[in-house]
């Protein structure tokens, strides 16, 4: 069974080797001991206080399979982009000149966006790859949001997911070797390393000036807002969410970024507040449903195969109920996993 | 790129105002986040969203509503750090006077559940075959003005006990502070609060235009200037159902006699006039002082009290006195007046510069000597201090009682007869002794005559205007009286 919690101090070694183990760094999450020792750190705050402001605050997660040892994957979301470093973009925008002349024609710029009031946003996401299937990577994508509805306040009321865009065969970013390279001068992985070792990173080597589209290679241009096939799944899981693409794009390779009204989202709209009772004789039909105890330090989640919630209750397992740490008759969070669109091994 | 916030909360969510882009400079002259002002529809939503909720909450049991709002107090104390931290983006005061704003939230719920006990609590009278009730009632829809320089505990003054009430309350915000309001909404909604019976409406004069013209509204209380708050008593002429409570500025005297002593006078009257940098409706703005070595040695130790006052912003170690103004306009105003005096001829006691280096909004004290060149009787809004020099306590009396205004007012020195004779000439709601104009009691009433007030006075006695006393008298059934009246029979 797994099970989604707050990650912890002990989980730091087994968090270590999930991140080693990625195809990719991701730029949350780099592949550095010290730097996910801090943001471990962090997230532990978040949990714990009730003072910092939103820009503040991280909450990662770590999704613990009790059948093995070490963490399958893990996930995390975000107060607010912004604060005492802004949340920086690229926005893709058009330039109309020659209406002066009747000689119209719209350029395709990128214009660097800054915010520093921003939205929540959800990211951090690693799932091992001995884990996928049977709906693991929708559950661990959409599980924060289970953790969201019940704390709507810590979080701003819309929600941003960056995802990752073009990588080619060897690792390299298009996008990155055409722009970012110029301004950073070094590879994408270091770029990403040091966002979370130099304050200022971005905010200090990024110019303002606006990109020309048209003025980039023809690979670079074909990358802007794409994403690697690898990640079109989460794209998918996603848009099905409630999510909908801006024109905003990461600033280093270009990826898309998606927005939604949290309130809006299908999991915190249709998620129920039901009380949970151990079941006694086996489901009939099941349906795979994602149940949290509605907690925020001792927050737990579960993916389980079982009746959905009727009559302001649900019955689940003794196994299940010790897993969410909770008592007969607790209230519960629970809403039904949607069904992956393409049934791949991502699911 | 200008970034955009959603600072409007309408109908139970958080959203954008569909009125016009709101471009300010803040307190450092950096430009603040961008904001689109509520418009008639928004506020039309509003105000229906707010009527529909009263109903329900009014009828929700004072224990209950009482619930709620400890959860926000509680939720306001855990928070005070990240509170003051956002006051002192929004507005440039130092930290430490942020911290006392933001822990001085939680404290009302508890003076109001005290206040409503004292002053509007439900009575049952035993009379000869019936029974007289009192009962208190909430108005309908309540709209709260929030000011600049307090925009969390002021808003706070009026919201609470309209809430505990039974009112449901439209909230306006300073275009200079949308999110300190915002703030405050987050944690009634933290709290539980019903989410239409709050409602915020973000934007500039239009917006509070648009309210104040509105049908349903039932209640307005406001904290700001003199000529906003008398625009908006004029506007409600002749509608009888809709109680105002206006909080407004002040021109406010310290009288401060020959027996006082001028090393404690200094830095009590730089305190009165320039806290905040003199954004208090309380401040201290015409220091008045009898002629002679006495007095010369008074206002020169005010002068070089003011001198020598800290000035920077609110991030910086070590902690100042003050910052800078609001924003470049409520600077480029104070220092207007203060040239407009020089003009006409007031002797420059200590001269008001701008602190360029710190920010287009940043003042320095300025002290002017206006005996032989009175100023109009105006509230300026910043660290301006006028010294009126006289040849007597009665000239002084005379002085201080002369302006429209009546905040507060204060006689350092003298005796408890010429304190008695200063209460009869000045008719100020804040008269003291020995003390600052600024730093009223929480337990007491906060308001003001003439120009600063209609009567309706805050503080403690905010309660009698958020809501209204029923009279009843119940019998059980009906029945004739023993005796009637003549010329009526009984058949």
């Amino acid at each position: 069974m797994f099970v989604y919690r707050p990650i912890e101090h002990d989980d730091l070694p087994a968090f270590v080797t999930l991140v080693g183990r990625a195809d990719h760094g991701l730029t949350s999450l780099p592949k550095d001991r010290a730097i996910l020792e801090q943001r471990l750190e962090t997230s532990l705050e978040s949990f714990e206080r009730s003072d910092l402001p939103r820009w503040k605050t991280s909450y990662l997660f770590a999704l613990e399979d009790r059948d093995r040892a070490g963490l399958a994957g893990c996930s995390g979301c975000y107060g607010q982009v912004g604060g005492e470093v802004p949340y920086f973009a690229y926005r893709l925008d058009t330039m109309r000149i020659g209406g002066k002349i009747d000689m119209p024609r719209d350029i395709r710029i990128l214009e660097v966006m800054e915010q520093q009031h921003g939205p929540a946003m959800v990211g951090s996401l690693l799932l091992d790859p001995s884990a996928r299937g049977r709906g693991v990577g929708r559950f661990l994508s959409l599980v924060r949001f289970l953790f969201m509805a019940d704390h709507r306040l810590r979080f701003e009321h819309r929600v941003i997911a960056e995802l990752r865009g073009w990588i080619d065969q060897d690792g390299g970013s298009p996008f990155w070797d055409a722009v970012g390279r110029h301004f950073f001068r070094m590879d994408l992985p270091e770029a990403d390393l040091h966002t979370h070792t130099i304050r200022g990173f971005v905010q200090h080597l990024l110019p303002r000036q606006p990109i020309f589209v048209d003025m980039l290679p023809r690979k670079a241009q074909e990358v802007i807002g794409g994403v690697h096939p690898n990640t079109l799944p989460a794209l998918d899981i996603l848009k099905d969410e409630g999510f909908t693409l801006t024109d905003w794009l990461d600033p280093f390779e270009a990826g898309p970024v998606l927005i939604a009204d949290v309130g809006e989202l299908r999991t915190v709209a249709r998620s129920e507040v039901v009380s949970a009772r151990t079941r006694t004789t086996p489901p009939t039909t099941t349906q795979p449903i994602m149940v949290s105890n509605r907690g925020l330090r001792d927050f737990r989640a579960i993916l389980l195969e079982t009746e959905p919630a009727h009559d302001g209750g649900i019955l689940l397992s003794a196994e299940a109920m010790d897993a969410l740490q909770i008592a007969e008759g607790a209230q519960v969070r629970a809403c039904a996993l949607p069904a992956s669109r393409r049934g791949g091994p991502h699911g | 790129m200008a970034e955009t916030i959603d600072v409007a909360f309408i109908d139970g969510r958080r959203c954008c105002g569909r009125g016009a882009p709101v471009r300010r400079r803040g307190p450092l002259g950096n430009d603040r986040p961008e904001f689109r002002a509520a418009n008639r529809d928004d506020v039309d939503q509003a105000m229906r969203s707010a009527a529909r909720a009263f109903p329900a909450w009014s009828r929700t049991p004072f224990a209950e509503r009482l619930e709620i709002m400890q959860r926000y107090a509680d939720a306001a104390r855990a928070q005070r750090e990240s509170l003051a931290g956002l006051l002192a983006e929004e507005v440039g005061k130092p930290l430490w006077e942020c911290r006392e704003e933001a822990g001085a939230i939680a404290g009302k719920v508890d003076l109001t559940v005290r206040a409503f006990a004292e002053r509007a609590v439900d009575r049952a009278t035993e009379l000869e075959g019936f029974r007289g009730m009192l009962r208190y009632r909430p108005h309908g829809v309540f709209a709260v003005f929030s000011p600049y320089n307090l925009p969390m505990h002021l808003p706070n003054g009026h919201l609470v006990p309209a809430l505990l009430g039974g009112n449901t309350v439209v909230i306006k915000s300073s275009e200079h502070a949308p999110r300190s309001a915002l703030a405050l909404v987050e944690l009634l909604l933290e709290a539980g609060l019903p989410a239409e019976a709050v409602q915020l409406l973000p934007g500039e004069r239009e917006t509070g235009e648009a309210i104040v013209a509105h049908p349903l509204l039932r209640g307005l209380a406001f904290t700001g200037s003199s000529t906003t708050g008398r625009a908006i008593h004029r506007a409600l002429g002749g509608r009888t159902e809709v109680i105002t409570a206006l909080e407004m500025g002040g021109n406010n005297p310290m009288l401060v006699l020959d027996d006082t002593d001028p090393a404690v006078m200094g830095p009590l009257v730089a305190l009165s006039s320039m806290l905040t940098a003199g954004q208090r409706c309380t401040s201290a703005r015409r220091l008045i002082v009898p002629r002679g070595a006495h007095g010369d040695a008074v206002v020169q130790a005010v002068v070089q009290a003011c001198a020598g006052l800290r000035i920077s912003s609110a991030l910086t170690e070590p902690e100042p006195f003050c910052g800078p103004l609001v924003a470049p306009e409520a600077a480029d105003a104070v220092f207007a007046a203060y040239e407009a005096r020089v003009a006409a001829g007031a002797e420059v006691l200590l001269p008001m510069h701008r602190i360029d280096a710190l920010s287009p909004a940043a003042l320095s004290p300025g002290v002017l000597d206006v005996t032989s060149a009175p100023p109009p009787d105006a509230e300026v809004f910043g660290p301006l201090l006028h010294v009126l020099r006289v040849d007597d306590f009665e000239a002084g009396l005379a002085a201080a009682a002369d302006t429209h205004y009546g905040l507060s007012a204060a006689l350092c020195g003298g005796t408890e007869t010429e304190f008695d004779r200063f209460r009869d000439a000045v008719g100020a709601g804040i008269v003291n002794h020995n003390r600052p104009t600024n730093g009223a009691l929480s337990t007491q009433p906060f308001g003001g005559s003439g120009w600063s007030g209609n009567h309706r006075p805050a503080g403690f006695f905010s309660v009698d205007y958020c809501v209204w006393a029923m009279a009843s008298t119940e019998a059980e059934s009906v029945t004739l009286p023993g005796r009637l009246p003549p010329g009526m029979s009984n058949s």
